[in-house]
């Protein structure tokens, strides 16, 4: 290679390029809104199973404790579950559909939270189908709720059908949800390659068994990363406490001494702006030995 | 008689015969929305059975009433290749980009009907990834960003990508197919018949490899891991397809 | 001969379906039976993966549907197992690819040459469900003892028709059962109303397996291959017993949110 100084070149037509290449204040400046509008974030994943609703009831009662004011949303009309994992099961009356459809305010279908005054949630319809649900009214719910809510959490359902694309569309944001194992890192991919262009993607890795990785019959989650590429925002080891935690209704972290909602908390803060590195997890009884990567979030 | 909408256009699955008998349904179906597709390019699949030039002019015709261009066709053989060549339907590789409508889609038609493929650009250090199908004039094509499952790229020239193809996502090139990453998924080079196409990849790890006719699945991973490491050009050679190691 | 087809499918996500079809599958095959397994999960699709079959693939359920190529073409056999087939989804596709006639051509096509049809069922109740049981004569499902799960197979068995549905109570923790923490196999069956099939451990080896591609039931040393070919033998219409559990019962929550769903 010959010994060039760095000159700068003479581009005959300095022309403005894409996006990337202009300067901030070239950008009309927006319009401010009248009312600070919330976040809207779904839980995505692809594959069923891998805790995308314990993974919402959590982060959302993670938001509600650092004081942020929060609804859930059960996307999965026909199947939801978010009701339970939260125990609020026995106090759901209204749905998502009826206040769709017109037939309650948004007001009685919201559930409140038993322990937390500042997290609502908004249950699906047992017994109706996702076609039932059009994607306009969704969107408009939405943007209804992001009025009220400082964060909206959208639960998704399994899938890339039309209850898919019902949760995505009022969400800015979204993490993706995956195990490490290849079927789920394969539908997450697929996922990824679906959702709109603008919307911002982070990615939490679930069911993490630290003692299988290092035996080598588990992908590490630096393997996982490897194919999705996306901005990892948390690690979530397996237990099982989350099982009975579930099954009472009660989100993990709630849970003396849990690792897994340890996790989780850490995984709200992250999202609130905090930079916390990702700990190596070792085996219950030893410390943490941190790794080098430090996560940058965006602005909450 | 089918209609989907993919990234870059509309597909028309055009299977049934006599073809003239698509062209009532296709109008039912536009009228409905008449404003919705201008603009839109259209590639239609026509499959294998014959059908006379004047039906496939007549779908033409009906496309261009909606303000709809058809430029290419999809043929399993040559019977429906020289019809589509008659009606100066460009032949566009099997594997054409299909991928599933996104909300994107709905809000900006129009703004697909150049058919240019869109280039990524940069976000938070991660490639943005878009679905697309060959647009310069020699049929070449670029892609920059992560090719996902499930996404599929063609080219009537070579293809290019500056980015990972993971597993479940299908590459199509009449000419070369370079990955400027890991390719993990499935590239067919010398789709229409060239012996002499090749596949590039810093990391050739695909799940299967195609070139002009011949397939081949890649050995298991654990006989792979060394070579992997350096980039690698697949090739047919006596007929067979080999993985040489790419010349520093 | 006409083949039986059966659709395995659960409602909730992640519950181990495809594991069951390509291990329920293969212990059928090594019993002797010709069988195909088909991936109705379009542009999702696993069954491969989990089989260690992707790299073969050339056609898949689609182009067979929409006339680009003949069943047979379509099909991968199984090197390792005999009578093993595979009749795979396609990926850059989605569930709108392919209706429910045109499953159920297929799997009437396919059920003139082999004994056994399994159909691996997307999650979920939509468009892909009601493809993947369209063409099926009778229902497995699969699921976990834990409340979701079972919800939301007690929803599909509302949508599964007349069709013969037997159960599959998969990931079961024994010591979970004793202590109280989680459902035991007889409750399951009672809430659901529907014979065991089978009951199937949780095992670590599981996810191991799946990950490369190969069925546990392929090496018979494994733990949990003797769990499948007997459901397998039970499918046939074999009197296997099932594993003995001893349960304490359930405690008051789960039982009242059960029936009194």
């Amino acid at each position: 290679m010959p010994d060039v100084e760095n000159e700068r070149l003479e581009i005959p037509h300095a022309a403005a390029g894409p996006a990337e290449s202009q300067s901030p204040e070239a950008a009309p400046p927006s319009p401010k809104p009248a009312v600070k509008l919330g976040r809207s974030i779904v839980m995505t994943s692809g594959k069923g199973g891998v805790g995308k609703t314990t993974t919402t009831a959590n982060i959302g009662t993670a938001l509600a404790d650092a004081g942020r004011s929060v609804v859930v949303v059960d996307a999965d009309v026909g199947l939801r579950n978010l009701d339970v994992v939260l125990g609020l099961e026995n106090r759901v009356s209204k749905h998502l559909l009826d206040v769709i459809e017109g037939k309650c305010s948004l007001d009685e279908a919201l559930v409140r939270d038993r322990v937390r005054r500042n997290l609502h949630l908004l249950p699906a319809a047992q017994n109706r189908e996702k076609d039932d649900v059009p994607e306009e009214k969704m969107a408009e719910l939405i943007a209804q709720l992001r009025e009220r809510y400082d964060f909206v959490l959208i639960d998704c359902p399994a899938g890339i059908e039309q209850g898919f694309r019902n949760a995505v569309i009022g969400a800015q944001e979204a993490v993706v949800v995956t195990t490490p194992e290849v079927s789920a890192v394969r539908d997450a991919d697929r996922i990824v390659g679906l959702l709109p262009q603008a919307i911002v993607i982070k990615l939490v890795v679930n069911r993490v068994r630290p003692a299988m990785v290092r035996k080598g019959t588990m992908m590490s989650v630096a393997d996982v990363n490897a194919i999705l590429r996306l901005d990892l925002i948390g690690v979530v080891p397996d237990e099982r406490e989350i099982i009975i935690a579930t099954n009472r209704g009660t989100p993990v972290i709630d849970i003396e001494g849990s690792e897994t909602g340890a996790a989780f908390r850490r995984i709200a803060r992250r999202l609130l702006g905090e930079e916390i590195p990702i700990p190596a997890f070792e085996d219950k009884g030893n410390f943490f030995s941190r790794i080098m990567t430090t996560l940058g979030v965006g602005r909450s | 008689m089918q209609i989907k909408g993919t990234k870059s256009g509309l597909l028309l699955h055009l299977y049934e015969r006599p073809l003239i008998t698509a062209v009532a349904e296709l109008r039912r179906r536009l009228d409905a929305t008449p404003e919705f597709y201008k603009g839109s390019r259209a590639v239609l699949m026509l499959g294998s059975a014959e059908a006379e030039p004047a039906e496939l002019a007549a779908i033409v015709a009906t496309l261009e009433q909606f303000g709809i261009v058809a430029d290419g066709a999809v043929c399993e053989g040559d019977v429906t290749a020289s019809l589509a060549r008659s009606a100066g339907l460009r032949l566009v590789a099997a594997s054409v980009a299909a991928a599933p409508r996104s909300k994107d889609d709905r809000t900006d038609p129009s703004g697909r009907a150049s058919g240019r493929v869109k280039s990524a650009s940069i976000r938070s250090g991660h490639s943005e990834d878009t679905h697309g199908e060959s647009a310069a004039a020699d049929g070449n094509a670029y892609h920059k960003g992560t090719v996902r499952s499930g996404q599929s790229l063609a080219a009537a020239g070579n293809l290019v990508i500056v980015g990972d193809v993971n597993a479940g996502a299908e590459l199509t090139a009449v000419g070369d197919i370079v990955v400027w990453g890991s390719l993990r998924g499935v590239a067919h080079a010398g789709a229409q018949g060239d012996d002499l196409a090749s596949v590039y990849a810093l990391r050739l790890e695909p799940t299967q490899l195609r070139i002009s006719r011949c397939i081949a699945s890649a050995p298991p991973p654990d006989k792979r891991r060394a070579r992997a490491a350096t980039p690698e050009i697949a090739k047919i050679r006596d007929g067979k397809i080999v993985i040489v190691a790419a010349e520093a | 001969m006409t083949g039986k087809s059966y659709v395995v499918t659960s409602g909730k996500g992640g519950v181990g379906k495809t594991t069951t079809t390509a291990n329920v599958g293969c212990a059928l095959a090594t019993l002797g039976k010709q069988v195909v397994l088909i991936d109705a999960d379009i542009g999702l699709r696993n069954l491969d993966l989990v089989l260690g079959l992707e790299k073969r693939i050339v056609f898949d359920v689609v182009d067979v549907a929409e006339g680009r190529c003949q069943p047979r073409q379509a099909l991968i056999r199984d090197k390792r197992l005999e009578g093993l087939y595979l009749l795979p989804a396609s990926q850059t596709k989605d569930k709108e690819s392919i209706g429910e006639d045109q499953m159920r051509d297929v799997v009437n096509k396919l059920s003139r040459e082999f004994d056994v049809i399994l159909i691996d069922c997307p999650a979920g109740i939509e468009h892909g469900f009601r493809n993947a049981i369209a063409g099926a004569d009778e229902a497995i499902i699969v699921t976990t003892p834990e409340v979701s799960a079972i919800r939301d197979a007690d929803r599909i068995l509302g949508m599964l028709g007349t069709r013969r549905t037997q159960l599959i109570v998969n990931r079961v923790r024994t010591e979970m059962v004793k202590t109280g923490d989680m459902l035991g196999v007889d409750d399951v069956a009672e809430i659901l109303g529907r014979d065991v099939l089978g009951v199937v451990p949780d095992d670590e080896e599981i996810i191991d397996t799946t990950n490369r591609g190969e069925p546990v039931v392929l090496d018979p040393s494994r733990r949990l291959s003797k769990t499948y070919i007997a459901i397998a033998r039970r499918l046939m219409g074999e009197n296997v017993p099932l594993p003995s559990f001893e349960d304490d019962g359930i405690f008051g929550r789960l039982r009242r949110l059960m029936i009194g769903t």
